[in-house]
C-alpha cells in the first residue's frame, strides 16, 4: 500500500499531475469504520491546461514504462488496483484543492475531507453512497457549518434533507 | 405479541452498544483500518471461491 502511495506522490513531484487526493472507499474509511473495498480512487487535477483524458493516457504510458499493468478501468500499482479520475466537476476540483494532508506509515498523503466526501456521495447518490452518508452521520466527526456551506454552494441541500427525512422516518 | 418494558430497555441498550462499537471502530488508526480492509478482501475471496460455478478470484491487496 505504501509503495503504491509513493508512486502516486511521484506523479505530482514529476509534474505529470498538478494535484491529487484520495477519494472513494479508501477516503471513506479514513472517517468511518472499515468497509469492503477493492480499489484506490485517485481524483487528480491535470497539469497545465491539459485535457483530463489526454493526461490519463500519458499517465498510463508513464506507469506502464515503470512496469505497472492496466487492468480494465484500473492500473495495478504495487498490488493495488488504482483508478485515476480527472476532476470532472467543480465540486470534485474543490474537494481536491481543499483535501487535507495526513500520512500512511512514513508517506505523506492527501485525502478528501469528510464534508466534501458527503457532498460527493450526495451528488452520485447510488445506494452505497446513501448508505455511507448515513454511516458518516453516525460515526464521523465533521464540521456541520462547512458541510452546510458546501451543500448550499453545490445545490445539494435538498438532496441531503430528503435523505435525512428518509433516515429519520426509517 | 406483548412486549414488556424490560425488553424495550434491553433492546435500547443493545442498539446503543452497537452504535458505540461502530463509532469506536471508526476511530481506529488508518493503518489498522487498511489491515481490516485486507482481511475483508481475503474473506470475500474465500467465500467467492466456495460458491458453486464461480471461478472469479477477487483481488486481495498486498500490504507494505
Amino acid at each position: 500500500m505504501e509503495k503504491a502511495l509513493i508512486v502516486i506522490n511521484d506523479l505530482k513531484e514529476n509534474g505529470l499531475i498538478k494535484d491529487y487526493a484520495i477519494g472513494g472507499g479508501i477516503a471513506v474509511i479514513f472517517y468511518i469504520e472499515p468497509i469492503l473495498t477493492y480499489d484506490l480512487d485517485i481524483f487528480f487535477i491535470p497539469a497545465g491546461d491539459s485535457d483530463g483524458l489526454l493526461v490519463l493516457s500519458s499517465l498510463y504510458d508513464y506507469l506502464k514504462k515503470q512496469g505497472y499493468t492496466p487492468e480494465k478501468e484500473h492500473i495495478l500499482i504495487e498490488g493495488i488496483p488504482v483508478q485515476f479520475l480527472p476532476v470532472y466537476n467543480d465540486l470534485i476540483e474543490e474537494a481536491v484543492e481543499k483535501a487535507g494532508y495526513t500520512s500512511y506509515k512514513d508517506t505523506k498523503i492527501k485525502v478528501v475531507k469528510a464534508e466534501y466526501l458527503i457532498a460527493i456521495m450526495l451528488q452520485t447518490y447510488r445506494p452505497k453512497d446513501r448508505e455511507r452518508v448515513i454511516k458518516f452521520l453516525d460515526e464521523s466527526d465533521f464540521d456541520t457549518e462547512e458541510l452546510e456551506r458546501i451543500l448550499l454552494k453545490f445545490n445539494l441541500k435538498d438532496k441531503f434533507e430528503k435523505l435525512m427525512r428518509f433516515y429519520n422516518e426509517g | 405479541m406483548k412486549v414488556n418494558h424490560d425488553t424495550i430497555t434491553n433492546m435500547e441498550t443493545i442498539f446503543t452498544s452497537k452504535k458505540k462499537f461502530h463509532k469506536n471502530r471508526a476511530k481506529l488508526p488508518f493503518e489498522e483500518k487498511i489491515r481490516i480492509v485486507i482481511k475483508l478482501q481475503q474473506l470475500a475471496n474465500e467465500i467467492s471461491k466456495r460458491k458453486k460455478h464461480q471461478h472469479t478470484t477477487l483481488p486481495v491487496w498486498k500490504i507494505g
